[in-house]
């Protein structure tokens, strides 16, 4: 798809605002801040579309813009706050690596597990399981590197295993069982 | 690879494994078991995502769109309209009170004059638009010389005794005809009358120094014609 530089703003909220404000309320968690968002970042955007041919470099280069608004607006001075304290720690040990539980399927749980997780590992696991970016990709749309990105993504999905296994609706023998199922498997 | 370096790659990226991690899960049952319980929780987290939504977010979008179209084309009409306004105070202030409409600058402000009747003035206004503004501003006619006037302007009189006791040959325009008044406004008319066209001079209003020294050139011009 190809937008024109003076085209059609409905084609382009029709296509895009839904995972825009996905996105932007997963930055922010507040559906007023996250439809201002949006809505600001549609807007300044509608004006430069000129440069801008396909449709993935549409999507990226809106993201980039929504996260360099909401770091510009809702977090002013805190960009901190999206970049990991672990980027620099690099990659987890094979003791810390998470094992999957049986009580992480439920949408729910996974929800409120995502709320509590940490911005920037939320951020990246986001970008990467529903809109199918790349580490590579990743790296270009937040601005990491691309180890410091898959070392997010390792300690996302670590995150996420313990808020759900903390999380008083999930049975705490959750924990117990894959790991008794890791030892009798053994290692190859 | 091991099972802790398959472990890895599925937990950075399970949608795009290596070929040697793939393979160690394809062999291995226990890494196979959990990355199936990996791509379910993620296959959970896709559901998470897509269900938060905003309802009639599309819609205020494109309104918003709409309300600062709005505002910057306001503000472009109203930008506009001060530059043209700040232009038009320019051109008076250099022009003494003349505009410059198809014709030189006059130095000479708020000459006697007769203002426009409002009907007369309205249907100048009327022909600008149709016509455009001073279309035919130079066009003085044969003698050179060309005054608009009307029956009922004392001044027009004043400026005509002028002319004719200076000896000064020109053509008239009554702006009471259709005719004239189409002459008048393409010649830049619409403050007043007597406007005087002198080649490419003009001059609103009567005053015998203004007509002096608009006709000055003209007149020694003429003056050395008829000695000659």
């Amino acid at each position: 798809m190809m937008m024109k530089p003076s085209g059609h703003f409905e084609a382009l909220v029709a296509a895009y605002a839904d995972d825009l404000y996905r996105y932007a309320y997963w930055l922010c968690r507040d559906c007023h801040q996250a439809e201002d968002l949006v809505q600001e970042t549609l807007l300044r955007s509608w004006r430069g579309f000129g440069s801008v041919r396909a449709a993935d470099a549409v999507k990226a280069w809106l993201l980039t813009t929504l996260r360099r608004e909401f770091l510009r607006t809702v977090m002013p001075g805190e960009r901190p706050q999206l970049l990991s304290l672990d980027d620099e720690d690099g990659p987890l040990a094979e003791a810390d690596l998470p094992h999957y539980l049986p009580c992480m399927d439920d949408e729910i749980d996974v929800r409120r597990a995502l709320e509590r997780l940490p911005p920037p590992y939320r951020e990246v696991l986001i970008l990467q399981v529903y809109f199918g970016y790349s580490t590579t990709e990743l790296a270009a749309i937040v601005g990491a590197t691309e180890a410091a990105v898959a070392n997010r993504l390792l300690r996302a999905r670590k995150a996420l295993a313990l808020e759900q296994a903390a999380d008083p609706a999930n049975p705490p023998q959750a924990v117990v069982i894959p790991l008794k199922r890791r030892q009798q498997g053994g290692r190859r | 690879m091991n099972c802790a370096d398959a472990r890895r790659a599925a937990l950075i990226d399970p949608q795009r494994l290596p070929l040697e991690a793939r393979e160690h899960i394809q062999a291995c049952a226990a890494c196979r078991e959990e990355f199936g319980g990996w791509l379910r929780k993620d296959a959970a987290l896709l559901q998470a995502v897509r269900s938060t939504q905003r309802d009639g977010l599309a819609e205020r979008l494109v309104l918003a769109h709409r309300l600062q179209q709005r505002r910057r084309s306001f503000a472009f009409v109203a930008a506009a309209g001060l530059t043209a306004v700040g232009v038009g105070l320019v051109i008076r202030s250099l022009g003494n009170g003349q505009p410059l409409i198809g014709g030189e600058l006059v130095a000479f402000a708020n000459l006697p004059k007769s203002e426009l009747p409002a009907l007369t003035a309205s249907r100048v206004e009327e022909l600008r638009k149709a016509r455009g503004i001073g279309a035919d501003a130079n066009s003085v006619g044969g003698s050179g010389v060309r005054i608009y006037t009307a029956k009922w302007c004392a001044i027009c009189k004043q400026a005509k005794t002028y002319l004719n006791s200076h000896g000064i040959a020109f053509d008239e325009s009554d702006i009471e005809t259709e005719k004239g008044l189409q002459a008048y406004t393409d010649a830049g008319g619409g403050d007043g009358i007597p406007l005087l066209l002198v080649s490419n001079k003009r001059v609103v209003g009567f005053s015998e120094q203004a007509y002096d020294a608009v006709l000055r050139c003209p007149m020694s011009r003429r003056r050395a014609d008829a000695s000659g």
